[in-house]
């Protein structure tokens, strides 16, 4: 495969990692923030 | 190692360091490409309370501040800002009399003849921590007069002295000053620091929005049902379950729920107010309370900024005489106010602390502190202001 290409997969898959994390945070933010 | 064989199958090669940063660079361009795509995760409440052009509300419906500056037109008017809880508003009234400080506005307007454009800083559950935060962004947009409505309930609480983080997740710059390292080090954490500066303008990185009900159902799934069906009303679906977290300490200590409903049918308002009496009782006014602590930094970046300010205690129901903790607790807190209001720090401050009753009698409670109609009190509040402003003068 064209190493630029792998490359762009690579970040790619960065970024989905941080939505993931996006979206993880959503869910347990609850459960960090107690606030007390 | 399979993962880096994988990397290696699909860089081509060994890893090089500018192949790293071509990554991350993709890494960083989808990032901002995938927020571009998400729903705009900041809208006002747009014509629930007040719809005006003089008027801005400046806390965005999921507590972000607002960033932007505001202009208003014309240039003989005074601004008014006004930091609140609940207590101002009115939902059971029709839409242009729901806000009392458009009403306390308006009459300002007439009592001192010039126009008055208002920021507002009003959330629901607003805590002290969160006035002093607001105060340091409304003070840096210079008024020419605040208000500070002081709910008894929240001054000197010791339970979920925040309302929630997404103020400071929004602005933890405006903790970043010699006066505030202490709290900015302590309170707020390097994700605030980094949804301040990076998620303002990447919105995959903006803090999560609403999780009002996440918080309620996760502390039960988590800790189990609350033991009895009225405590469980505490955190139930139409009470406070923005208050998750106070919600779950109060529904894991209070007994006040635990004897017989008097009058239930006949008051639905019984659990609301044994709710807000639970927090009153507990106030904690000693001298090193977070709430007393609080207070003096808020009199002494007032008495620094010399403009001139209205403090008044929200006006509490006459049914709190009947409950003779929650009514011991409010003498606490009016005492502590009224201390302090001996020791302020300079005379651009003035106290309301006690509401002269021909005006109390104009008010309708349908909670302890909720009001259904706000009689004279706006009234009231724009003449202690124009007191406050001659005394200035």
């Amino acid at each position: 495969m064209n190493p630029y290409v792998g490359e762009m997969i690579l970040g790619i898959f960065l970024a989905a990692t941080i939505l993931l994390v996006k979206v993880s945070i959503s869910f347990t933010a609850p459960f960090i923030y107690q606030g007390f | 190692m399979k993962l880096e064989t994988t990397i290696e199958r699909l860089l081509s090669g060994p890893v090089s360091w500018w192949a790293l940063i071509r990554v991350l660079a993709w890494g960083l361009i989808v990032t901002v490409v995938i927020g571009q795509m998400l729903p705009e995760p900041v809208y006002r409440d747009s014509k629930d309370l007040f719809d005006r052009s003089d008027s801005v509300r400046m806390l965005l419906n999921n507590d972000q501040l607002l960033h932007e500056s505001i202009k208003f037109e014309g240039d003989k008017q005074m601004r008014l800002a006004w930091i609140g809880g609940s207590s101002v508003t009115n939902m059971f009234a029709k839409p242009g009399d729901r806000f009392l400080p458009i009403k306390t506005a308006d009459r300002l307007a007439e009592i001192r003849n010039v126009e008055v454009n208002g920021y507002y800083y009003t959330q629901q559950a607003q805590r002290f921590i969160d006035v002093y935060t607001l105060l340091l962004d409304a003070l840096q947009r210079s008024p020419d007069v605040i208000v500070i409505t002081l709910n008894p309930f929240w001054i000197y609480s010791n339970h979920a002295i925040f309302r929630s983080l997404t103020v400071i997740e929004n602005r933890s710059d405006l903790w970043f000053s010699i006066a505030d390292w202490p709290l900015w080090l302590s309170v707020t954490s390097p994700s605030s620091h980094f949804l301040t500066h990076v998620g303002g303008s990447v919105p995959l990185f903006m803090p999560p929005g609403k999780f009002r009900r996440g918080v309620t159902t996760g502390q039960n799934w988590l800790f189990g049902k609350p033991s009895s069906q009225a405590k469980a009303e505490i955190t139930g679906e139409n009470f406070y379950n923005f208050d998750g977290p106070l919600a779950f300490w109060l529904n894991q200590t209070t007994t006040r729920f635990d004897g017989p409903r008097p009058n239930e049918e006949h008051d639905p308002m019984w659990g609301r107010r044994q709710f807000q009496a639970d927090i009153l009782e507990r106030a904690n006014t000693s001298a090193n309370s977070f709430g007393a602590v609080t207070f003096r930094k808020i009199d002494k970046l007032l008495a620094n900024s010399g403009v001139p300010v209205l403090f008044y205690i929200a006006p509490l129901s006459p049914l709190i005489e009947e409950d003779i903790p929650a009514a011991r607790g409010y003498e606490r807190v009016v005492k502590a106010v009224v201390a302090q209001e001996k020791n302020k720090g300079a005379n651009n401050m003035r106290f309301v602390t006690e509401i002269p009753q021909p005006v109390l009698d104009t008010l309708h409670h349908y909670d302890l502190i909720h009001v259904s109609d706000y009689g004279d009190l706006g009234q009231y509040l724009a003449e202690q202001i124009d007191t406050l402003l001659r005394a200035q003068q």
